[in-house]
């Protein structure tokens, strides 16, 4: 007779004591898998929420301009500029999309509607199409990596033209010129800046691409109106404007040029390589942004405001699934003990008849084994209901309803606004196959634990001494 | 040669802050065929020499030789498990497994070659200790202690051992059914060329065995009469 078929008969023949280990542990197994499958999907939901926001960071300035106001004006966009081109430089950092943008410019000789005539457009608009200068720091733009918009003519920026500020625009696809006639690649199109019925800037840019929105952008940006260029285009077209606008001012006599557009900078989003570098990033850059006319925020901070409930359940849980796997240890070992104890005659007997320790301790770790990890994996079962009432009964205590959630959140960091509304009503918990790793390892190692001191001490004892106790 | 054979065997038990000496360099020798056994007061140390001879304890100091080798050189656990077999006073059955699982267990772990029919050989001799197949099929504890010391014998014959060491075994039994016991140790001795030790309190035992080895209190040693 094989230890095997020994802890077999053991296991059958001793109906007590197996069902003692088998209830005890399935008790202390249902409370385990309930706390765990719990603390798993709590930090499941952390780990979705965050991924779902991303890892991104803005700079929002608040900067209050004083008289006069074009010096001031021009020390914030350098100011503005420089933290972000500072942060940028970050080896975190994956990207750091920047739009410069100025507004208030035309062009006489397009319109935007291809699928009517010039005359017809003419007809219901009679004006200019009005048209932004929208920059950008990339040879391709961010947008079209993310799939936000797509080239459908042309090409994009070179990296010499981004650098330089060369006279290059993106123009939205549906254009048309004024005579009827298709835009080509590499026609040349004027903007102009208009004030007062007088022109005030003319400028000459290339079409070198065109280009369609094909997703959402942040903060609901609409690109059909915009020309895209690199940013330091748009510097030097604002340059040569407020130039422009100087020498015209003054042979009219008005003040500063407060009363033409200026450049500015328009959501800046820092994009990190890596969610887990968020959190560093976003302690350093709130160091750096000492200035109170800039505001660092990250996803962190729209974490923060969405998920504290998460948060708390995740801290509970962790509390209730670290006591469950203490006390579980504590508990079966009592019981392995007395249920090693109370066949210490046995274990002597096998000594006697000069059994091999080793066999001893397989039979043993095999009945306990056998039973503990049958009762555990059953408990699996109870274990899901009871996360189930676990998981609304801390909602319920946890959630005040008297505490008004913050429903707004920053819409450039959090495009698809979500709120601790959607969180909630999305909670589910997983029993998915990490989950099932992580708790067999966890009652193995309870049955290790539990199991194994008895029962090494035992066969270390003499026979002598366990047979005549 | 001796088949059993304790040179300068040394022991004593912690007793308050000394020692107390229970065998002082014990020479003893034993031989198959021959039915021993050991008389002493309680508490002389009769139980820790079979233990010492049983290998189920150290000696301090000296020796145990098993047919001119050193036990502690054959290892204690494969001499236990090879070389002797062991009858206690309380039995030590595995008490959820039936007569014939008991056997099977010693024969299952020994070494030494057993039939290919294990069960058949485990079944002739509980036959040869009167139990027989109803009861080779009884839990333990449904049987009486007289037929559970019988199993016990059984298991300590069943792996072929020339050395049966037994403390006491009918200490728990009345005189009717001790005789039938002591009966198969003569037998086993006798007929089948084993050597068998006994510890026992009963001089009218004693009187049937052909050696009695009596422990002194005074000296710690055995007195042996033939
Ligand atoms: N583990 C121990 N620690 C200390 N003293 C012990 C220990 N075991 C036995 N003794 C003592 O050693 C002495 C011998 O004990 P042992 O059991 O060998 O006696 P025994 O002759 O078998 O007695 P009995 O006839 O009552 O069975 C006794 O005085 C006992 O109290
Ligand atoms: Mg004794």
């Amino acid at each position: 007779m094989k230890w095997f078929k020994r802890s077999w008969l053991s296991i059958t023949r001793n109906k007590i004591k197996t069902g003692i280990l088998f209830l005890t542990t399935f008790i202390i197994g249902s409370f385990l898998s309930s706390t765990l499958a719990l603390y798993l999907s709590n930090e499941q939901i952390k780990a979705e929420i965050k991924n779902k926001l991303g890892p991104v960071a803005t700079v929002h300035s608040y900067y209050n301009f004083d008289e006069p106001y074009a010096d001031t004006y021009d020390k914030y966009f350098d100011e503005y500029t420089m933290i972000l081109e500072k942060l940028a430089q970050n080896p975190a950092v994956e990207y750091a999309n920047i739009h410069y943008s100025l507004t208030g410019f035309a062009s006489p000789s397009i319109y935007d509607d291809s699928t009517m005539s010039y005359q017809d457009y003419e007809a219901m608009n009679k004006k200019a199409v009005p048209l932004i200068c929208y920059g950008t720091n990339y040879s391709m733009p961010i947008e079209v990596q993310e799939y936000k918009m797509e080239i459908t003519d042309g090409r994009g920026f070179t990296e010499e033209e981004i650098n330089t500020g060369a006279n290059v625009i993106l123009l939205p696809e549906n254009y048309k010129r004024n005579d009827n006639q298709a835009i080509q690649i590499g026609d040349q199109i004027q903007l102009y800046y208009k004030k007062d019925q007088q022109i005030i800037l003319e400028y000459q840019v290339k079409v070198i691409g065109k280009f369609k929105q094909i997703n959402q952008l942040p903060q609901d940006m609409n690109l059909s109106d915009c020309v895209i260029m690199p940013n330091q285009t748009i510097e030097h077209i604002s340059l040569s404007l407020n130039e422009a606008w100087l020498s015209f001012s003054d042979a009219i006599s008005h003040g500063d040029h407060y009363d033409i557009p200026q450049i500015s900078i328009s959501s800046p989003i820092i994009r990190l390589k890596n969610i887990d570098y968020l959190e560093a990033f976003h302690e350093r850059a709130t160091l750096l942004l000492k200035n109170k006319n800039y505001v660092f925020s990250s996803a962190s901070d729209i974490y923060d405001a969405i998920a504290g409930i998460i948060e708390n359940m995740s801290f509970m849980s962790k509390f209730l699934v670290s006591s469950a796997f203490i006390s579980s240890i504590l508990i079966l070992s009592l019981i392995t003990t007395m249920f090693i104890r109370l066949r210490k005659h046995e274990i002597g007997v096998y000594m006697a008849v000069g059994e091999k320790k080793n066999r001893i301790i397989f039979q043993f770790i095999h009945e306990i084994l056998f039973i503990m990890l049958l009762s555990f994996n059953l408990s699996l079962l109870a274990g899901k209901q009871i996360s189930n009432s676990l998981s609304e009964e801390l909602m319920d205590f946890l959630i005040d309803p008297n505490i008004q959630t913050i429903t707004q959140t920053d819409e450039l960091l959090n495009p698809e606004q979500i709120s601790r509304d959607t969180i909630l009503n999305n909670y589910s918990l997983s029993f998915d196959s990490s989950f099932l790793i992580v708790y067999e390892v966890l009652s193995l190692s309870v049955f290790t634990l539990s199991a194994s001191f008895p029962l090494i001490y035992l066969v270390k004892s003499k026979p002598k001494d366990i047979l005549s106790e | 040669m001796n088949i059993l054979e304790t040179k300068n065997l040394y022991f004593t038990y912690p007793d308050g802050d000394q020692r107390k000496i229970i065998l002082n360099e014990v020479n003893v020798s034993f031989d198959k065929g021959k039915f021993y056994t050991i008389l002493g007061a309680s508490g002389s140390g009769k139980t820790t020499f079979l233990s010492l001879i049983a290998a189920l304890d150290k000696p301090e100091r000296g020796e145990i030789l098993f047919n001119g080798e050193a036990i502690e050189k054959i290892g204690y656990e494969k001499y236990r498990r090879d070389d002797i077999g062991i009858v206690f006073q309380s039995y030590n059955l595995i008490p959820y497994m039936n007569s014939l699982e008991n056997v099977m267990v010693a024969m299952s772990i020994t070494d030494n070659e057993m039939e290919k029919d294990m069960k058949a050989q485990a079944l002739r001799i509980l036959e040869s200790v009167g139990i027989d197949e109803n009861k080779a099929k009884r839990r333990i504890n449904r049987l009486s202690g007289g037929e559970q010391q019988r199993v016990a014998i059984a298991r300590a014959i069943s792996t072929n051992v020339d050395v049966i060491i037994a403390d006491e075994p009918t200490g728990n039994l009345d005189g009717k059914t001790s005789e039938m016991i002591i009966d198969i140790f003569k037998k086993l001795a006798h007929e089948q060329n084993k050597c068998v030790i006994m510890v026992t309190h009963s001089e009218k035992i004693a009187a049937e065995s052909d050696v009695v080895l009596k422990l002194n209190t005074d000296t710690q040693n055995f007195e042996v009469t033939s």
